[in-house]
């Protein structure tokens, strides 16, 4: 651990990456008090694992046609907006049952990523990096693609505040006072999206899920309102993903991985201490 | 008829997947009347008030709500519904949920005005709720919860209010309280109230429609026994409730 504090005011790619996780943290604790209230984890798994297929397109042009300003980032962004909007708008103007669409997404979204990876040159070490994280390799230009996603993410999230707690709490009745409750479970859903990229880069595809939700549960247990939900979601993401590259650094173990194993445990003691000792309300 | 009729039915059905909920409904409901809607559960109760809010469209005939299609007179109505999303850790205060009755599509962003906290610290003291404004709205009981919500579509100044089911969770002291408080909002607004329990239809009600995929009108002073059977199709004992249980009306 001593190692990690000494580095930590030299290396210049640990500092990066501490930024990173701070900066994702905020729209994690703000997004995810959203999604958890509104119970769209699911959806936002699935948005996740489809990222993946745009990672993969993204790597492949710029590996086969030297497409070198494409960055697997923004391969990302792109299919995780994607998968949001057809998500939403299939669970909105179809009647087929959502969660079947939810698991098509997922599972489309990988096997796309999946042909793309197996068709390009070289090593696929990449494929790793995606799947469970690689914060340690952002580089500056990454995080100028982050801090942008997040300005945005945090902006959208706090400005509609009102509006989105409205249409989680009651659609119906949000929609009689002229909400316009379609526009705004979508804008939920890109906000999610948006929220998953960020969190891509610290955990990987496969444990966004858990970082996205199990902090805002953590802060459920706490807050009386919507937005202490999300400040104590974020301090408690802050601290899982600080503690997580701290933690993995010395011994050299997988960052997301830690991070995650820390949240989840936090979150089952609470969990359980709940249980014993006053409950809620 | 000189008195203008706020809500109207004409010829209206109404089915989910051709299932026959509503057939031929025809209706008009008064200003400032105070209107009872009774029948069996599934008779089709909140599926009429989904129609006056303009949420469902008849498969046949037409409904006015001041003389216009539904959906452009719902931000002129308050309406209380039967059950929200139950989830017990939802964190909102009883304040935050009836703010969320000023909420209306020329809002931008941002934060509530001091005129809408006015109004909905007004809405909550008429309910008898102020003092548990910042409590979270699910550790309240289901009789707060329905006055919170009622608070919630009064907040907007409605002219007509649709509740459903108020008084569902509360014994029937409170429940006469309750209607104390709708009879006072009375003089000002148009109430449609649901309710299953036929029973518990108070002395402030004008008439009685009932419901069972039919509609019967009935002034309240005409209410017999025969007239229940029929609409529930089995025999339902009469309790008159107009001895007292608690205090007299002044």
């Amino acid at each position: 651990m001593e190692d990690f504090f000494i580095d930590l005011f030299q290396q210049r790619f640990l500092q990066y990456a501490i930024l990173t996780g701070i900066l994702a943290s905020i729209a994690c604790g703000i997004v995810g008090s959203y999604v958890v209230t509104r119970r769209i984890s699911y959806i936002a798994g699935s948005i996740a694992h489809s990222v993946l297929g745009g990672m993969g397109a993204a790597r492949y042009f710029q590996v086969v046609y030297g497409w070198q300003w494409l960055h697997p980032l923004h391969g990302a962004i792109v299919a995780a907006i994607a998968a949001a909007i057809i998500i939403g708008l299939v669970s909105l103007k179809t009647r087929q049952r959502e969660d079947t669409v939810i698991g098509a997404v997922w599972a489309i979204g990988m096997a796309i990523g999946i042909l793309f990876i197996a068709k390009t040159p070289g090593y696929n070490e990449d494929l790793m990096g995606y799947l469970f994280g690689n914060i340690l390799m952002v580089s500056p230009g990454d995080l100028w693609l982050i801090a942008g996603l997040d300005i945005l993410v945090i902006a959208i999230g706090l400005l509609f505040y009102h509006q989105l707690l409205a249409v989680c709490f009651d659609e119906e009745f949000a929609r009689l006072r002229g909400i316009r409750v379609e526009f705004y479970y979508l804008l939920l859903l890109c906000l999610t999206a948006f929220t998953v990229v960020l969190l891509v880069t610290i955990v990987g595809i496969v444990m966004v899920i858990a970082l996205l939700t199990l902090p805002a549960a953590i802060a459920s247990y706490f807050a009386k309102r919507l937005w202490q939900m999300m400040i104590i979601a974020m301090a408690f993401t802050v601290c899982f993903t600080f503690s997580g590259i701290a933690i993995s650094y010395g011994p050299d173990l997988p960052v997301g991985a830690t991070t995650i194993l820390l949240a989840g445990t936090v979150y089952i003691a609470i969990s359980i201490g709940k249980q014993f000792f006053s409950p809620h309300s | 008829m000189t008195e203008k009729s706020v809500i109207v039915f004409e010829h209206v059905s109404f089915s989910y997947f051709n299932l026959p909920v509503l057939e031929d409904i025809n209706l008009a409901v008064k200003e400032k009347d105070f209107i009872c809607i009774v029948g069996p559960n599934a008779g089709g109760k909140t599926t009429l008030l989904k129609l006056i809010l303009g949420l469902l469209k008849p498969t046949k005939g037409s409904v006015k709500v001041f003389g216009e299609p539904p959906e452009k007179t719902r931000s002129r109505i308050g309406y209380m519904p039967q059950h929200i999303s139950f989830d017990p850790l939802f964190p909102v205060s009883a304040f935050d949920v009836v703010l969320m009755g000023r909420l209306n599509p020329n809002r931008g962003f941002g934060f509530y005005t001091h005129t809408d906290r006015d109004a909905a610290a007004n809405a909550l003291k008429s309910m008898e709720m102020y003092e548990v404004r910042h409590q979270m709205f699910f550790s309240l009981s289901g009789g707060q919860r329905q006055r919170v919500l009622i608070a919630r579509a009064l907040v907007s100044d409605p002219e007509i209010l649709l509740l459903d089911e108020p008084t569902s969770h509360v014994d029937i002291a409170a429940g006469t309280e309750l209607y104390d408080i709708l009879g006072q909002l009375n003089k000002k607004i148009t109430i449609v109230l649901v309710t299953h329990d036929i029973g518990f239809v108070s002395r402030y009600v004008k008439s009685v429609v009932c419901v069972n995929r039919r509609v019967v009108v009935h002034p309240t002073n005409e209410i017999t026994g025969e007239m229940i059977n029929d609409i529930y199709g089995c025999d339902v004992h009469m309790v008159r409730h107009d001895h007292v249980t608690g205090k007299e009306p002044v």
